[in-house]
């Protein structure tokens, strides 16, 4: 559940195609920032930050080819800027927190766990193929490196989080 | 993508992603209606400050971020960033090329003498873009849909970092011969871009030929990290022929304003917010 208070009154002149184009992206932002961030409330608060800065310019983002590719920039971005840290919606944003956010699940625990010993690049590139379907070329082009770099990346960052997720008693079976 | 294929990392992703989906909240429009607006109104408030520090030290401004050109294709002021503009051919002193410069080979449509170089499709333009520090040197591109790159790496007709339908391009008697001249903006784009926006603007006289005449690009580097690729737009030709755009950062804020006259060699510039 999520408080309201200034939010609650919407406006009276909403923006054709921004509403459908947020709901349809929202969560799956949510989940990858998450995955990155490893912090609900604050995914939560980068990917509302990028979907509110792309609001006023959606006239011009509407006719982008990929206006996704915008948001999601802005919200990693957020997320790996000093915007976090300066926190300067910080007052705002703690008013419209989530009241409640049960725990995590064990599963979601272990993968948050293993994702943070990645160096913030390779953890990124690692959430971008996995749970945002970007291809390798669109990783390097979101990312400035060449192809090879991100296939290096995923690499490394596969075999750290294989053995990071590996069950002793899968290995050792008869032990 | 075989050799990144992991079924078991692939299965626990799409576990993971169910799960925090069902977790994550609720899309809530009216919140990020508000985050907009709250963002509106305290961009008017750092505007007026802004504005007030603009007034008390413009020179300050100038000299620190951005500087004014400079002579041949020797920067000044060493490395440090800014804007650089020169003409890329030998000109005599009153400003003429010495040399013919080697012109591309758009033809102009002859229907409208003097404004000829307005009717150029630049999304399909051939353009001699001369040599610059961006990343992607010079090269006479070919544009078609508004790209020309080799393996990824060339120019894009645009102020960079996103691409757009319509090329950032303005008109007007830059050089002060009484025909309209076009002052277009490309970006080097891809991994090569060194530079911060990746962007040259390029100044081109109509008639006979296209010809490239002069060109300036900012030195200011490229973020590592990726942050801060800025772009260039709302480009236009003021009626005295000063050339005026702005450049922005990639959420749209702007960071200052380009202003510049071109001299006969190069335009002289300067930036300020």
């Amino acid at each position: 559940m999520i408080t309201t208070g200034e939010a609650q009154a919407p406006r009276a002149d909403p923006v054709p195609g921004f509403e459908e184009f947020y709901a349809a992206h929202f969560t799956r932002l949510i989940v990858q920032l998450y995955a990155y961030l490893g912090d609900l409330p604050q995914a939560q608060d980068v990917v509302q930050e990028a979907f509110a800065r792309a609001l006023p310019r959606w006239k011009r983002l509407a006719t982008y080819d990929d206006p996704l590719a915008w948001v999601r920039r802005v919200a990693w971005n957020l997320a790996t800027s000093r915007w976090r840290a300066l926190r300067r919606f910080d007052r705002f944003a703690a008013q419209h927190r989530p009241d409640h956010v049960p725990p995590p699940s064990a599963d979601i625990v272990a993968l948050h766990s293993a994702l943070r010993a990645l160096s913030p690049r390779l953890r990124r590139a690692i959430v971008m193929h996995y749970l945002a379907g970007m291809s390798l070329a669109e990783i390097a082009d979101h990312e400035q490196v060449a192809v090879g770099t991100v296939k290096s990346w995923l690499h490394r960052g596969r075999t750290a989080l294989a053995a990071a997720l590996t069950d002793p008693r899968e290995e050792h079976p008869h032990g | 993508m075989d050799d990144l294929s992991d079924p078991r990392l692939d299965r626990v992703f799409s576990d993971y992603a169910e799960r925090a989906a069902a977790a994550a909240p609720q899309p809530n429009l009216a919140r990020v209606q508000a985050l907009a607006a709250r963002r509106r109104r305290t961009a008017v408030a750092a505007s007026a400050a802004v504005a007030a520090v603009a007034v008390a030290i413009p020179v300050a401004a100038q000299t620190t971020d951005w500087f004014p050109g400079g002579a041949g294709r020797q920067r000044p002021g060493g490395e440090g960033p800014g804007w650089f503009s020169y003409s890329p051919w030998p000109t005599d002193s009153n400003g003429v090329p010495i040399t013919t410069p080697a012109s591309t080979t758009t033809p102009l449509p002859n229907t409208s003498p003097g404004n000829a170089i307005q009717f150029v499709d630049w999304n399909e333009a051939l353009v001699n873009v001369p040599a610059n520090e961006t990343g992607c040197g010079a090269r006479t591109a070919k544009f078609h849909q508004g790209q020309s790159l080799l393996n990824g790496v060339g120019y894009r007709v645009g102020g960079g970092y996103a691409r757009e339908e319509n090329p950032v391009v303005a008109y007007g008697d830059v050089t002060g011969d009484g025909v309209l001249d076009a002052a277009l903006v490309v970006s080097c784009v891809g991994t090569a871009a060194q530079r911060n926006p990746p962007s040259v603007l390029l100044l081109i006289t109509g008639e006979p030929t296209l010809q490239t005449l002069g060109v300036a690009y900012s030195t200011k580097p490229r973020q590592p990290d990726g942050e801060g690729q800025d772009f260039v737009n709302s480009l236009e030709v003021l009626p005295d022929g000063t050339v005026v755009f702005r450049i922005r950062a990639f959420e749209g804020l702007s960071e200052c304003e380009w202003r510049g006259r071109w001299t006969g060699e190069r335009f002289d510039g300067s930036c300020q917010p």
